[in-house]
């Protein structure tokens, strides 16, 4: 071949290379669905997988004589970061086939993608069955021992029930069409219609837990925020939280925490409304708030004597607290009578409310109103508080707290708020039912009885679930019947 | 030659940069920034009495917010962004109307893709009249305006938005009936409700609603309050029919419930709007309204009812009192509309001087639209 001939052939050589790419280029980026594959129930973040070079990492793995390019299906459960204590893994395949395994045995547990069996399970050592293809699912279900991630259902006496929505998944759930809305689009004239709905995993709270006839639930969601409702709505089990759903009014609260059955009408936000009632009646009113009373707590201290006062002063009431159990969020409620919602103290670093609170009613009353604190400040409000310290150096300022709550009793306050701190620092030091806490409960008890008795206008005394579980905001927070109920008297 | 590569990599380098700045113009603009889509059309429906017509322009005037909003496709796929614009509240604020005052609002695309969202979602959702996007005008064949309604699917993200139209008939009409609360009460049972110190009389929701108004009207899923001070709540059906109204002492009228936290009552009541039916308490409204004078007499406009209601206009009304007696008065017999008032009794009375003289009803119970 002559020179001419070889640059012919190397020049056809490249034009050949460059078809090919480009056909190659055109068949490899030609358009496929990968459907997506959801890990959901009992983990801190849902996650969905629709790459299957992106899920991890890769391993070659063969079993009954096929290959299969698989990532370990433990590294995929523990992007998701199950919760403490999960214990089994739901694999549901398209059509509804559900292999489950524990979660203890996956250490040679595969999952694999191809265009014949989409998301498939390749298990080395368990039976073939557990082999799920076509998944669309991997739900992670926990013991359920973790209540601060679970769904809990309390009346104002007991726990009735706390399951996780891994464990709502792995039972039998309603799939409720529920209606999100029609669109409607003009083509040659006509009007083309279509109502869209989607279907929804959902529950009613009497599957779970017995109720009567016209019974009413508080339903609680993460934020704060409440609702009053009655059996009619729906609890969707979504991803890996609850919502409710009230489809007559589309009305949904999002990541539900708890629901109260049969609340108690009273709830620590009556501080607001109760205050500015008298306020507006011309009463001039003391409020005086224990950080760190439960109402469970309170019952312990009167049924062992601790609370001679309070057991005898007024008709006490249970009251419901808010949700999450933060110091913050907690006062703000009783300040403002909103949910956190509103007043914007949602978190534990929130300082700032976005409604006025009772002092601002005050104001507008023309009244006079004092606030004594000793813990530091928690909210700005629309007084600045008269912060006390502990001078003798007792280890607490409920002593100082007193004497200037005394002082200031015959200074013409319409309002004096104050907040004993005392026993939510023993609480917190030595538990709720130590003796040191109940002593701290006996102080406060014996004090108010001095404050009370020269107080010539009319009372209010509550407990602060907040306080007491401050220090397990966050992943902690609790809904329970010892965190939620407060003791509360209004009198005189 | 060194020198000539050096600077031929450099100029190499500020073309990238150039270019690059060039790509990235639309980050970071001031949301009101003027923009090429300022001019761009959008008809507005059922506002005023006439369609008319606004501009990306104008709507940039208006105060903006930024929301995120997250929505879910069909796909799986999530819909993330960051939508600027105003709300459609403030722009309804204009005209001296708020989402709540439809029972529906329709968007429609340039592509004629319209979506009607309900009234459910008009209560409970913050509708954003967006034009920029991520902080980012929005793309060309999303202008002028691209709906955003965080918490609610995608498919009421209208872009390309070109026409709003305003609706209040088919799924809920406006009320065509008003009711005096203070009359009513009188002919229904009242029981002892303890309030705090006193003893006050309330009469139930259910009897109230049982006796004056459609009970059974299933399009009824929210039922709207609003107090003298400007506070305005909807509370379910079930919740509405489950509470009490207070009608004496401290608060009267107040919706309350034993078994409510005290965040869901609503004290100085003006008004319930339930269904068809609004159920109206004169000595609220006389505390907070404007007043009127007619004669000697002093009391509320009977235009006011219908403007705080929204309460349909007609050709003929039949005023019913207490006592069952009632006339009918067509518009050229109102004259100048009339006025409530309280009479010396003590009781809800309205007057008017029309074209067939001086009408007077006592103890008013209601007024109803016949045509």
């Amino acid at each position: 071949m002559n020179k001419k001939g070889w640059i012919l052939s190397a020049c056809l050589g490249l034009l050949g290379l460059v078809i090919g790419a480009a056909v190659m280029g055109a068949v490899s980026c030609s358009p496929r669905y990968i459907p997506p594959l959801k890990v959901i129930g009992d983990v801190v973040n849902s996650i969905t997988l629709q790459d299957p070079n992106g899920m991890g990492k890769l391993e070659t793995i063969s079993l009954q004589g096929n290959k299969y390019k698989a990532v370990k299906l433990a590294e995929i459960i523990n992007r998701a970061q199950p919760v403490a204590n999960a214990k089994q893994l739901y694999l549901v395949g398209l059509d509804g086939f559900t292999s489950a395994i524990k979660v203890d045995d996956i250490d040679d547990c595969y999952i694999s993608f191809s265009a014949k069996n989409g998301w498939e399970a390749v298990n080395l050592k368990h039976p073939i069955s557990s082999n799920a293809k076509q998944i669309k699912e991997i739900v992670v279900v926990s013991d359920g021992s973790t209540r601060d991630f679970a769904f809990n259902v309390i009346d104002p006496d007991k726990k009735l029930v706390q399951i996780t929505p891994g464990q709502l998944l792995a039972r039998p759930l309603t799939e409720f069409p529920y209606p999100e809305g029609k669109a409607v689009i003009q083509n040659d004239g006509k009007e083309y219609e279509s109502q869209v709905f989607t279907k929804r995993r959902v529950f009613k709270l009497s599957d779970l837990t017995p109720v009567n006839e016209g019974d009413s639930f508080l339903v609680l969601d993460e934020k704060g925020e409440y609702r009053l409702v009655d059996n009619g709505g729906y609890f969707e089990v979504s991803d890996n939280h609850i919502n409710y759903l009230q489809p007559d009014t589309r009305s949904i609260l999002e990541k539900v925490k708890g629901v109260i059955v049969r609340p108690p009408a009273a709830g620590i936000m009556d501080i607001y409304y109760d205050t500015r009632h008298y306020l507006d009646n011309g009463d001039r009113i003391l409020v005086a708030v224990l950080d760190g009373l439960t109402y469970n707590q309170y019952s312990y201290a009167v049924e062992n004597g601790y609370a001679p006062f309070l057991e005898n002063y007024s008709m006490v009431i249970k009251a419901s607290g808010v949700y999450p159990p933060a110091a913050n969020v907690s006062l703000a409620a009783m300040l403002t009578g909103k949910e956190a919602k509103e007043s914007c103290i949602i978190t534990a670093g929130d300082r700032e409310l976005k409604v006025p609170s009772i002092f601002a009613e005050a104001v507008k009353l023309k009244k006079q109103s004092i606030l004594l604190e000793a813990d530091q400040k928690l909210l700005e409000t629309e007084v600045q508080p008269v912060s006390v310290t502990d001078k003798n150096g007792s280890g607490g300022a409920d002593d100082e707290l007193y004497e200037a709550t005394l002082a200031n009793l015959d200074k013409g306050y319409d309002l004096l708020m104050v907040r004993f701190h005392g026993i939510d620092d023993s609480g917190a030091r030595y538990g709720e039912s130590a003796e040191e806490t109940m002593q701290s409960i006996s102080a406060a008890d014996e004090y108010l009885k001095q404050i009370v008795n020269r107080w010539p206008g009319k009372v209010i005394i509550t407990g602060n679930q907040a306080a007491c579980t401050s220090r397990l905001v966050g992943g902690e927070a609790q809904f329970s019947n010892d965190a939620m109920f407060v003791p509360y008297w209004r009198a005189r | 030659m060194k020198s000539i590569k050096k600077l031929s990599l450099l100029l190499v380098i500020l073309a990238l940069m150039v270019t690059m700045a060039a790509c990235d113009s639309k980050k970071d603009v001031p949301a009101n920034a003027p923009g090429p889509f300022d001019d761009q059309k959008i008809v507005v429906s059922g506002l005023l009495e006439r369609d008319f017509e606004i501009t990306q322009g104008d709507l940039k005037k208006l105060a903006a917010v930024t929301k995120h909003a997250e929505s879910t496709r069909s796909n799986g796929e999530k819909v993330i962004v960051d939508a600027t614009g105003p709300l459609l509240e403030t722009f309804l604020k204009e005209y001296g109307k708020t989402q709540k005052d439809f029972s529906r609002i329709r968007f429609t695309a340039g592509d004629k893709y319209s979506i009607a969202v309900p009234q459910e979602i008009l209560a409970s959702r913050l509708v954003i009249l967006s034009y920029v996007n991520d902080g980012r005008p929005l793309e060309d064949d999303y202008q002028p305006v691209r709906i955003v309604i965080p918490g609610e699917r995608a498919m009421y993200w209208v872009k390309n938005l070109i026409r709003m139209d305003f609706e209040t008939g088919a799924d809920q009409k406006p009320p065509n009936k008003v009711v005096f609360l203070e009359t009513a009460a009188k002919n229904l049972p009242q029981e002892d409700y303890q309030y705090y110190d006193s003893v006050d009389k309330a009469i139930k929701t259910q009897d109230l609603i049982a006796e004056y108004a459609d009970i059974n009207d299933t399009v009824v899923a929210n039922v709207f309050m609003k107090a003298g001070d400007g506070l305005q709540k909807n509370e379910t059906k079930a919740n509405f029919l489950a509470a009490f109204i207070k009608v004496t002492g401290q608060d009267q009228p107040k919706f309350l419930a034993p078994q409510f936290p005290q965040g869901m009552h609503i004290r100085d009541l003006l008004y319930i709007i339930y269904g068809q039916t609004a159920i109206f308490d004169y000595t609220e409204g006389s505390a907070c309204l404007p007043k009127q004078t007619f004669g000697d007499k002093e009391g509320i406009a009977f235009s006011q009812i219908f403007k705080q209601t929204g309460m349909a206009g007609g050709n003929k009304y039949k005023f019913t009192s207490a006592d069952g007696k009632s006339i009918v008065l067509t518009n050229p017999e109102l004259g100048e509309g009339g006025l409530i008032y309280q009479n010396a009794e003590g009781a809800v009375a309205f007057t008017c001087t029309g074209t067939s003289g001086k009408q007077n009803v006592e103890d008013l119970l209601s007024v109803e639209m016949l045509q």
